[in-house]
This record gives structure tokens, C-alpha cells and sequence, in this order.
């Protein structure tokens, strides 16, 4: 099994604050929001992680885009169309959006998120969610192309998803074993470096003490803060070596 | 609080033999499968329990047509649009089907129910043969709409009205108990299709849970006031022992 490189691509942005960030945050220190898709890739497997947002859905909510996830893929010269396998963290709006852009992936999801969204609770948290990528995923499933997955699941040799729950009841993060040890693809299980370094949960969690046990266990998977990927950092861009414009690597 | 009457509407049927009415049977003796909704009726409600399928799943799935649903609940002089709640016994394609007739209606359904058509074992062909998916996608629209309502067991949903969780054939499958002027009555819908089914204990072919369809047949028998109370939901012959209203309608009360 060759080892992994995880891309990030920087998508979508927009301008924002730390309280929106860190609970408890007073100081509301503006910072940019960044909005991502990771593609780990080892050159045989190609593995998308989170949807991202497409245009008609980012300008409703008052999004930018930046660059379109297409035109990333053409940057690292990996077709979308030869991606076998979508792994979804959540179901918010901001990670379910481009699932027409893989139209031979399955796609992977928790059960306990699946779950979630079709249960009695919805109605405090569904603003978070755009009906059609839930209806989206429902259809996929019939059509045996959605893998609801246990707790721990490999994906593929190499690439593991966890459920930690937390920000949503069925998050998901993503294991990948990369040549400079283990990495994590935290998605909103960690939006920010910070979350995770100053142990914070970020506001608006469904379930606090889930995210803090998922704090732990993305500290104890990952072989080094750098190979953590948060959902949301814009420093991410800094920190990792670019590879083309608006894609940093990992691993 | 006013007994209700039942009124049991056929809408469709088919031809078809033992062998899909009882697991194991191969005697092949040909019978025929009723297709019903069912309306419980006092003077100050009207609850819906099911919602059959659609002349266009009928015809895709070669059932013989009998009557609009609509023209039975006109016959009733039950206007659609003011029934408030609906029944789902179980998310199966002949008990999903209508919702569109029903549009100020909350619908009400066992947590189990939607956890198990919305989760992993949905899609394996076994049990996907008995959805229709574009039914799946109206429940979860309408859960989005606050129109669905979750039920965990046994619930009281209006005076003399109640819905018990029994498994057994769907992994969320209700039975619903009403209080009629000779007795509580139970419609057992699919926990037994036919008065074979909980008269000789021989389950149904299509399944999730065999004890669980096992102690579903106790169970009806316990709730029904009289044996004579209970409604199976597909056989024929329940419209040969109450008296119609009309051919294909029939009342308990």
C-alpha cells in the first residue's frame, strides 16, 4: 500500500471572526474563513473528503468562491471522474454541496448521521443543512451508492474513517496514512488549529463532551500538528507547501 | 370521549397464491391479496391510518386498480384536506403511497421505522424491493417540514386511539388499537396480512424479525377486545365479515 499526500484545496472564503470560531471568545478577532475539499491521492487511489459548497447554494448563503473545486482538480491533474470514493464528515451545507462532480465515486457517511438528519430532532440544527443534498445522499443510498458506515471503517488500505460526533452528532474524521506518519483530516471536528491547541470547543456543537473526546482522538491519531487538517483555518495555507495556487499538501 | 367506526377501503387487489402469503407454503392454491387504507371515524375526528400506492406504482407493479382513494373518502364524506394526522403503520410501498392527497396532514411514524429505511440495510435488495425511494424522499421532506411525527412504542395519539410498536415484519411496524362501539378493535395492517397468518401463527414471507412477528400475533390478540375486532390488512374476506357500505367498503363499529 503506497502511503498517501493529502491536497488541500481552498475553494471558498469569507471574512469572519474568532467568536464565531472559539467558545467564549470575547476578543472576536476578525480572521477568513476558509472553505476546503482534501483529495488524498497516492497516485492509484484517489480519495475526495468533504463536498464543499457549489455556486447556487454559496451566493444564497453569502459565500464566495475563489476558485471552483473543478479547476482545482485540473491543478493537481486528477480527474474527478476517476475518483472511486467520496467520504463525507457531515452533512452541513459547506461539505455535502458537489456530489454531481463525482459521478463514479460511493460515497461514505456515518449511519448516526444519516440517522440524525431523518430523526425528531432536526429542527433546532437543519438551518446547517440544504434539503436537497440530504435528499441527495437518501437517493445515492437506494442506488447502492452511499456506504453508511460502523464507528471504524476502513475505506480504502491506508485511509480509516472515525466517528467522534461532537459538531454534528455523526461527524466523522478521516485517518490517512501519509509518508511522514499519520494524518488526520479533522474537517469541523476541528475547525480551527486553535480549537484543538487551546482544547475550545467551537460555538454551535450539538454535542460538547463528544467533541472533547474527539479532541483526544485526533490528538493521539496524528503523528504531528502539521499533520492535522482543521475544517476551516486559513493558516493551513502558510503552513503546508504549495504545490499550485490555492492547494497546499500534506504527508 | 364517542366510540369510532372503521371504514376499510379496498383500492386495489391482485391475484396471486399461498406461497406469498405464507413462508414456507408450497401448495401453490391460488388466492387473492385486497389492498386497503383505512379510516377511523367520530364525530370529532377523522384519522387516516395508511396511504396505499398510487395508480402509477399500481400499474408499474402490475396491481389491478378498484377504486381512487379519493373516491372512497368522498363516498365518506371525509374531505382530505382537513384531515390533520395520518397513520403509518409501516413505510412498505402499498402503505406510503397517497401522501400528496393528504397536504395539511402530520403523519405519524415509529422511530424504528425511519431509522431502518434510512439506514444501512436499507438498500440490499431484499428489503429495497418493497420501497418505492421517491416515498423515502417525501417522509424525509416532510420531516423536514415538521410534518412527520416520531413515535417510540406505545402511544395514546387521540382519546381511544393508540399505536403499539411490534416489529416483526418492518423493523418499525405499528398496529393501531381503537375504541369502537362493540370493543377495542385492532388494525393489524401488515402484522397479519391475512386471518391465516395470526389465526394459524404462520408468518408472512416478507420479513425483518420472525420472533418479533411471532409475539405480534399475541400481542393483536390481547389488545382486540373480541378476536372478531381484529382487521387483517390485505385479505379479501375482511369485506365478507362486516357489513359495506359500498362494494369494497366496509365498516366496523
Amino acid at each position: 500500500m503506497k502511503p498517501y499526500k493529502i491536497y488541500t484545496l481552498y475553494y471558498g472564503a469569507r471574512p469572519s471572526d474568532t467568536s464565531q470560531y472559539l467558545e467564549g471568545d470575547t476578543e472576536a478577532k476578525p480572521i477568513t474563513a476558509a472553505y476546503y475539499m482534501w483529495l488524498a491521492t497516492n497516485g492509484e487511489e484517489h480519495v475526495i473528503i468533504d463536498l464543499g459548497y457549489n455556486r447556487e447554494v454559496g451566493s444564497r448563503r453569502d459565500r464566495q468562491i475563489i476558485a471552483e473545486p473543478a479547476e482545482l482538480f485540473d491543478r493537481v491533474k486528477v480527474d474527478p471522474k476517476t475518483v472511486k470514493h467520496a467520504i463525507v464528515t457531515h452533512l452541513h451545507w459547506d461539505h455535502s454541496g458537489n456530489y454531481a462532480l463525482f459521478p463514479n465515486a460511493r460515497f461514505y457517511l456515518q449511519e448516526k448521521e444519516m440517522a440524525f438528519w431523518n430523526s425528531s430532532e432536526i429542527a433546532d440544527w437543519k438551518a446547517a443543512v440544504e434539503e436537497d443534498d440530504l435528499i441527495a445522499m437518501v437517493r445515492l443510498h437506494f442506488n447502492g451508492r452511499l456506504g453508511l458506515c460502523q464507528p471504524v471503517q476502513e475505506i480504502v488500505p491506508g485511509i480509516t474513517v472515525h466517528h467522534v460526533g461532537g459538531h454534528t452528532r455523526g461527524i466523522q474524521v478521516v485517518e490517512v496514512a501519509t509518508e511522514k506518519g499519520t494524518a488526520v483530516v479533522a474537517s469541523d471536528a476541528v475547525k480551527l488549529y486553535r480549537n484543538l491547541a487551546e482544547n475550545r470547543p467551537s460555538p454551535k456543537t450539538q454535542h460538547v463532551p463528544e467533541m472533547m473526546e474527539g479532541f483526544k482522538l485526533v490528538r493521539s491519531l496524528a503523528a504531528a500538528e502539521e499533520l492535522v487538517l482543521p475544517g476551516h483555518d486559513v493558516t493551513v495555507m502558510d503552513r503546508l507547501p504549495q504545490v499550485a495556487d490555492n492547494v497546499v499538501v500534506a504527508g | 370521549m364517542q366510540p369510532y367506526r372503521i371504514y376499510v377501503m379496498q383500492y386495489a387487489r391482485r391475484q396471486t397464491n399461498s406461497g406469498v402469503f405464507f413462508l414456507g407454503d408450497t401448495h401453490n392454491t391460488p388466492m387473492e391479496m385486497a389492498y386497503y387504507m383505512w379510516a377511523i371515524r367520530n364525530e370529532e375526528r377523522t384519522v387516516v391510518v395508511d396511504l396505499g400506492f398510487t395508480r402509477a406504482v399500481g400499474e408499474a407493479r402490475g396491481r389491478t386498480w378498484v377504486a381512487e382513494p379519493a373516491a372512497r373518502l368522498e363516498t365518506l364524506g371525509i374531505d382530505p384536506k382537513q384531515v390533520n394526522d395520518v397513520i403509518l403503520t409501516h413505510m412498505h410501498y402499498d402503505h406510503v403511497g397517497n401522501y400528496a392527497l393528504f397536504p395539511n396532514a402530520s403523519f405519524w411514524v415509529q422511530d424504528d421505522e425511519m431509522a431502518f429505511w434510512t439506514g444501512r440495510h436499507a438498500a440490499t435488495e431484499m428489503f429495497r424491493h418493497s420501497m418505492e425511494v421517491d416515498d423515502v424522499v417525501a417522509l424525509v421532506r416532510l420531516n423536514y417540514d415538521r410534518r412527520l411525527r416520531f413515535v417510540r412504542g406505545s402511544q395514546e395519539l387521540f382519546p381511544g386511539i393508540a399505536v403499539h410498536r411490534v416489529g416483526g415484519h418492518t423493523a418499525g411496524m405499528q398496529i393501531v388499537t381503537v375504541a369502537t362501539a362493540s370493543g377495542t378493535a385492532v388494525l393489524a395492517s401488515d402484522a397479519s396480512h391475512h386471518y391465516g397468518n395470526i389465526e394459524r401463527r404462520h408468518v408472512f414471507p416478507t420479513l425483518n424479525n420472525i420472533p418479533e412477528m411471532l409475539d405480534a400475533f399475541d400481542t393483536i390478540e390481547r389488545c382486540a377486545g373480541d378476536k372478531r375486532l381484529i382487521v387483517p390488512g390485505h385479505d379479501p374476506d375482511v369485506l365478507k365479515r362486516f357489513p359495506l357500505v359500498e362494494e369494497g367498503l366496509a365498516v366496523v363499529e
